[in-house]
């Protein structure tokens, strides 16, 4: 296997670049290149450990690493073939969903699965398996996937689907960028409806009550709820449930997009202190709660703001944790074990009393593979701000989550204790990677960190 | 209308493209490896509706035959203009440097260049508000030890482009040639920019579009250095031969 030995490595047109993880809690200096041709790609000396970035907005590191070669994939953002009939268009892994969005909406398509930042690539949404508004309908991104042309130096270009290399096509989605540089993907689109999206918002009094509501509207195009994650005993969990479905028709053939950039990781943490904290969520869930009961049961947004939510209206919620960060914990618990999970882990938050900001909830479907964050359950995502009491918190939530079966989404940066314990394929992922890469090229902080 | 991008896959080049694709010029984009030319091209077709025709070839060979780009014309809307964003440089390049790698500096940095101009001079000379645009470098505002040839064959260019223009006076024909400071492409990453912060490639294409037909002559990119041109050749050498970097 390569060693990380490059302190000293002089690659032409690469620099050294301080990354940091969009939770602020991984800052790593490593070399950094931005390939803007293939043979850019070809040219890095065979040896070289590295890794392949999108955006950056993973939680974790799966794109840099000490001594670790990042591949910034950025200027791979071309759109390469378009199947007006069939609705498949192959487009360069640095594209970004804002771009792609931007273009799909001139032919009035759409990616069905994005997750809610605009500027995270198409190549980290293959890599983390991510999910969308409703993954209980539409599941996850390996299901809109149908074909990788991925690079890997001991083997040149290869292209990767479900009948051609299906192996490696299986570990490449969800693989954290492992197998190899994804050069380019061909992803199925759907019809777009309509430019905008209507919600309806409903009141919820607590975790077990989101069961409900989801369960009522698991067939909708977007679901979610927020819930108060202060420990006191009048407001912890109390929230409100969002269904979403496409209107009807177009009111305006342009796409409607924010004038001001998303959130970088740099942007991010530009607050010097945080202004979430255990006082100031309570107080402000509750107002916004109140706020948003007592507005009308039904509103409008565009399809920017309702795909990415953390690219305008909601950017603040990460911005307020300043400099120091969040950390967010995020689970997939089986449907069947939801109750119990959730009683057991309100008891441990009680206990412990930890800077809890919020919790996002959502229906999940699919099957388990490798280290995907799929199956089917309700997911979690515990928001807190990061501090040596939520540290501490983890391992006792690591204990119940291991307990229960549920799964760590591993971009958001579990422990590898809770990655070997929770994914029954762990092993073989590793194996399986072994086979396809014996050299083991492609590693970042992350892998490294979880044995992989 | 069409233009010809020559070594328009990348960089400055890739940001011309997609400018003019934008504003809805059919184009032949050339550069030496089809792979690039064939994404951008896939790219400016389907978002922007024109027609693009990839080619490759080398510029750094002496002799270049034009049969592919003729016959890629011949489907295309009137040709325009031609756009030469080309540069290739070698961090041996010092004198002394072998015949190998001086050949292929001159060739692709100045010979073919003016080669690709001669063969369209005749038909963009004819052409109603037809273009050739040239790229110099600051490299060639006064030679140093590195980048020995490529500043030469860049100083040699800007000489046959002031000729041109002279050669296309009362012709329908606009000569232009952008002296390009530290701009953010694949090539200044990595570079130490301390003192100059590199400029928007995406700017300095806009500005290209817009100014197409304006008889500047030579012109620089960013603006300020005009008056390093100035002052860097009266630089006493005293002082001048301890600009290593």
């Amino acid at each position: 296997m390569v060693k990380l030995k490059q302190k000293s490595l002089k690659i032409p047109h690469t620099k050294r670049t301080k990354f940091i993880s969009f939770d602020g809690s991984i800052e790593i200096a490593s070399q950094h290149q931005r390939p803007d041709r293939f043979r850019n790609l070809e040219q890095i000396p065979k040896d070289v450990v590295r890794i392949g970035r999108g955006g950056g907005y993973s939680y974790a590191a799966p794109s840099f690493g000490k001594n670790i070669l990042t591949q910034e994939m950025t200027s791979f953002n071309r759109i390469l073939e378009f199947d007006e009939k069939l609705r498949t268009v192959v487009v360069e892994s640095g594209i970004t969903l804002k771009e792609l969005l931007k273009w799909s909406f001139g032919n009035k398509l759409i990616l069905k699965i994005q997750p809610g930042h605009p500027d995270i690539t198409i190549g980290g949404c293959v890599a983390a398996n991510v999910h969308g508004k409703n993954p209980h309908k539409d599941g996850t991104f390996v299901d809109v996937v149908l074909e990788i042309k991925l690079f890997h130096p001991d083997r040149g270009l290869i292209t990767l689907n479900r009948t051609k290399n299906s192996k490696i096509f299986e570990l490449t989605c969800g693989g954290f960028g492992l197998t190899g540089t994804i050069v380019s993907v061909k992803l199925q689109l759907d019809i777009l409806p309509s430019d905008r999206m209507v919600f309806e918002r409903t009141p919820i009094e607590s975790i077990m009550d989101a069961i409900e509501f989801y369960k009522n509207n698991l067939s909708a195009d977007f679901i979610s709820s927020w819930h108060d994650g202060s420990p006191s005993k009048k407001n912890f969990g109390r929230g409100v449930g969002y269904k979403g479905s496409f209107a009807n028709g177009f009111k305006s053939n342009e796409l409607v997009m924010p004038k001001k950039k998303a959130l970088t990781p740099f942007s991010r943490a530009s607050l010097p202190f945080s202004i979430w904290n255990k006082t100031t969520a309570p107080i402000t869930y509750s107002f916004y709660r109140k706020r948003e009961i007592a507005g009308p049961k039904t509103y409008e947004r565009n399809i920017f703001d309702s795909m990415f939510p953390f690219g305008g209206s909601a950017k603040s919620f990460h911005l307020f944790f300043g400099k120091n960060g969040f950390a967010e914990y995020q689970i997939l618990v089986p449907f069947n074990k939801v109750k119990e999970f959730v009683s057991d882990v309100t008891k441990l938050i009680k206990i412990e009393n930890p800077p809890l900001i919020v919790i996002f909830m959502k229906p999940f479907h699919g099957k388990q593979k490798y280290l995907r964050y799929s199956d089917s359950g309700i997911t979690m995502a515990l928001d807190f701000q990061r501090s040596p009491i939520t540290t501490k918190m983890f391992s006792k939530l690591d204990d119940i989550i291991i307990s229960y079966g549920a799964i760590p989404n591993i971009v958001k940066g579990p422990s590898k204790r809770i990655v070997q314990n929770c994914f029954p394929e762990y092993h073989k992922f590793i194996d399986d990677l072994k086979k396809f890469d014996p050299r083991r090229i492609y590693k970042s902080d992350m892998s490294e960190k979880l044995g992989l | 209308m069409t233009y010809i991008i020559v070594g328009g896959s990348a960089g400055l080049g890739r940001a011309i493209a997609k400018k003019f694709a934008v504003e809805k010029h059919d184009l032949i984009i050339i550069s030496s490896d089809l792979r690039d030319t064939k994404a951008l091209s896939s790219d400016l077709e389907i978002r922007y509706g024109i027609n693009v025709v990839p080619l490759e070839m080398s510029l750094s060979k002496s002799s270049i035959t034009f049969k592919k780009v003729d016959k890629a014309l011949e489907k295309l809307s009137p040709l325009a203009g031609l756009i030469l964003p080309i540069g290739f440089n070698d961090p041996n390049d010092v004198p002394g440097i072998t015949d190998k790698s001086f050949f292929k500096l001159v060739n692709t940095n100045f010979i073919s260049v003016c080669i690709f101009i001669n063969h369209f001079l005749p038909i963009l000379k004819k052409v109603q508000n037809s273009t050739i645009i040239g790229f110099g470098s600051i490299a060639a505002i006064r030679g140093r030890t590195l980048n020995a040839t490529y500043a030469a064959s860049k100083r040699a260019l800007e000489s046959y482009f002031e000729s041109l223009r002279h050669f296309a006076v009362n012709s329908p024909l606009t000569v232009q040639f952008y002296m390009i400071g530290y701009i953010d492409t694949n090539l200044s990453f990595g570079v130490d920019m301390t003192l100059f912060k590199p400029a928007q490639v995406d700017r300095l294409a806009n500005i290209i579009f817009n100014n197409r037909l304006q008889d500047f002559g030579t012109t620089f990119y960013p603006k300020y250095w005009k008056i390093i041109k100035i002052l860097l050749p009266i630089v006493p050498w005293s002082v001048f031969k301890k600009f290593k970097k």
